[in-house]
């Protein structure tokens, strides 16, 4: 995967992207300062950064939710309101709609793209079967357990068989066995789908498991601070990923890496707190 | 048997009973010795006959119906003219703006002083009950509706457009839908005063209905038919908040319930 990932199409292209917004005092505040990134068709990438870095809302800018207020975003060489490649977007969130059953939830995307209602339930049901959630496709959302409920996020995503997938922390209240169920499952599905995935994390050991490659966001303006290419074999097994020598190794480059901006979102976040308190 | 009762779920239930057995029983003894003055007062024993022969004879079932054919149209105008402004309103910020303050102006009116207006322009008629009825239940309805349009969650509208969908999409299967508990919820509020609505509405000028009977009683002093009529219209409204909360639950059926 890794080797022929060299000769593969760019899916997805940033051109200096910079944004600011204006704060509730009514500050200007640069989040993102000329981000460029080309990523590949196929390819998994992790975006890393520390909390409040920006890197949502780079990904909200990626799949064009957010206009950035300066560069472009390409998908295919297309500006992304004209793209034809499907995206899927699977956020930290709890986005399913409460008053759909399973079954009904997972087709929405279908449903939206005007598919039959015989073929959206079919597609619907063949995925709650891959993933194990047969016996679920009548209940509501609020009756299942938290993993659950983003297994049925993931497939409802997956059911508009969208070229690209966007996830921003997608797992991040999610218990430590139950995340590592759902990262091994995402592996399995982008193997078979070769879809491309842009996933945002704040946990290295997380973004080392899962990516080809790893983009190290600095702290406010988010500016590209390192890359990191991920050399572990695939197929992975993640809990043993994590006792590789070569895992450690890089888990400890990054680390050291991105320490000073971890401790400057520290002391802004302490700052901040303290100045709302007074 | 006793037992059985303390195990039970209608144990709140027993003891209500309990307590009206033992208030009337009060109420009747001390009208019995000649404490409480029983043409002020009435009895329960002259109340409950009343109430008997009311049924009995038949005599208040058209009240009964009228009264609640108004409150009727009045819960159904105002919930439907409520959602219908709230939508607007949440759609084209503009008007929302423009008529906020007169709309709040509005609800913190006394609408029972207005009853006099729609007598004069309705005069005493079914309409006027129902206009009062439904301005209401327009409010309550329209505030909450407003708030729910107002409150879809950002993040879900986000995944609905990337999900591709259009505008007409979004508002029909995430906005119209994440209303329905606000709006229920305004419901069993609105039942009431929409009853609420129709019987001052009586009061103030009728030929029938359970208000106009109250008004005609305690104008001759007959303090037992207006004690019936209370006791009616008590139980009534018992009956529909029953039935709304019942409704309530089905409709809602896909949020944890709350205990």
């Amino acid at each position: 995967m890794n080797e022929n990932l060299a000769e593969k199409a760019v899916k997805l292209s940033l051109q200096n992207i910079s944004h600011s917004y204006t704060d509730t005092s009514g500050q200007s505040m640069e989040a993102i300062n000329n981000i460029s990134l080309n990523i590949k068709d196929g390819e998994f990438v992790a975006i890393v950064g520390s909390s409040g870095c920006g890197k949502s809302t780079l990904l909200n800018i990626m799949c064009g939710i957010l206009e950035p207020s300066q560069g472009s975003v390409l998908l295919d060489g297309h500006a992304l309101k004209n793209a034809k490649s499907k995206i899927g977007y699977i956020s930290q969130m709890d986005t399913l709609l409460p008053w759909r059953r399973v079954i009904k939830n997972v087709a929405l995307g279908l449903e939206i793209e005007g598919k039959s209602k015989k073929e959206r339930l079919q597609i619907a049901k063949e995925l709650i079967e891959t993933s194990g959630l047969s016996g679920f496709e009548d209940k509501y959302p609020f009756e299942l357990s938290g993993g659950m409920r983003k297994r049925v996020i993931i497939i409802r995503a997956l059911a508009q068989n969208p070229d690209v997938i966007f996830m921003d922390e997608p797992f991040g209240p999610l218990d430590i066995f139950t995340k590592t169920m759902l990262q091994q499952e995402i592996l399995k599905i982008w193997s078979e789908h070769k879809n491309t995935i842009i996933y945002i994390t704040h946990d290295i050991a997380e973004a080392i498991v899962l990516a080809d490659r790893i983009i190290l966001l600095s702290y406010r303006p988010a500016t590209i601070k390192a890359e990191y290419k991920v050399e572990l074999p695939r197929p992975r097994i993640i809990e043993e990923c994590k006792y590789n020598p070569y895992f450690l190794e890089l888990e400890k480059e990054i680390w050291d890496t991105i320490k000073e901006d971890v401790k400057i979102a520290q002391q802004e976040e302490f700052y901040n707190n303290a100045k709302k308190n007074i | 048997m006793l037992k059985k009762i303390f195990k039970s779920k209608l144990l709140p239930q027993f003891y209500l009973i309990l307590f009206l057995v033992i208030f009337f029983g009060i109420w009747q003894f001390f009208v019995n010795i000649g404490s409480i003055n029983p043409f002020l007062f009435s009895s329960p024993i002259d109340i409950f006959k009343d109430m008997f022969n009311l049924f009995a004879t038949g005599e208040i079932w058209p009240h009964i119906f009228v009264t609640l054919y108004a409150s009727f149209w009045g819960v159904v105008i105002g919930t439907v003219s409520g959602i219908i402004v709230a939508f607007i309103f949440g759609n084209i910020k503009i008007l929302a703006d423009i008529f906020d303050p007169l709309f709040v102006g509005l609800y913190g009116l006394p609408k029972l002083a207005l009853g006099p207006l729609f007598i004069v322009w309705f005069g005493i008629s079914i309409t006027a009950k129902i206009f009062m009825s439904t301005i209401m239940v327009f409010f309550l309805v329209f505030f909450n509706a407003y708030a729910g349009f107002r409150n879809v969650d950002v993040n879900l509208i986000n995944m609905m457009k990337l999900m591709g969908a259009n505008r007409l999409q979004i508002i029909t299967k995430l906005t119209l839908p994440s209303c329905i508990p606000w709006i229920t919820a305004s419901l069993r509020a609105g039942v009431g005063a929409a009853v609420l609505g129709t019987i001052v509405g009586e009061y103030l000028g009728a030929v029938q209905g359970l208000g106009w009977m109250v008004m005609t009683a305690g104008g001759v002093y007959n303090i037992t038919r207006v004690l019936s009529c209370i006791f009616i219209l008590m139980i009534l409204m018992s009956l529909l908040d029953f039935s709304v909360k019942k409704a309530e639950a089905i409709i809602l059926k896909w949020r944890p319930a709350v205990d």
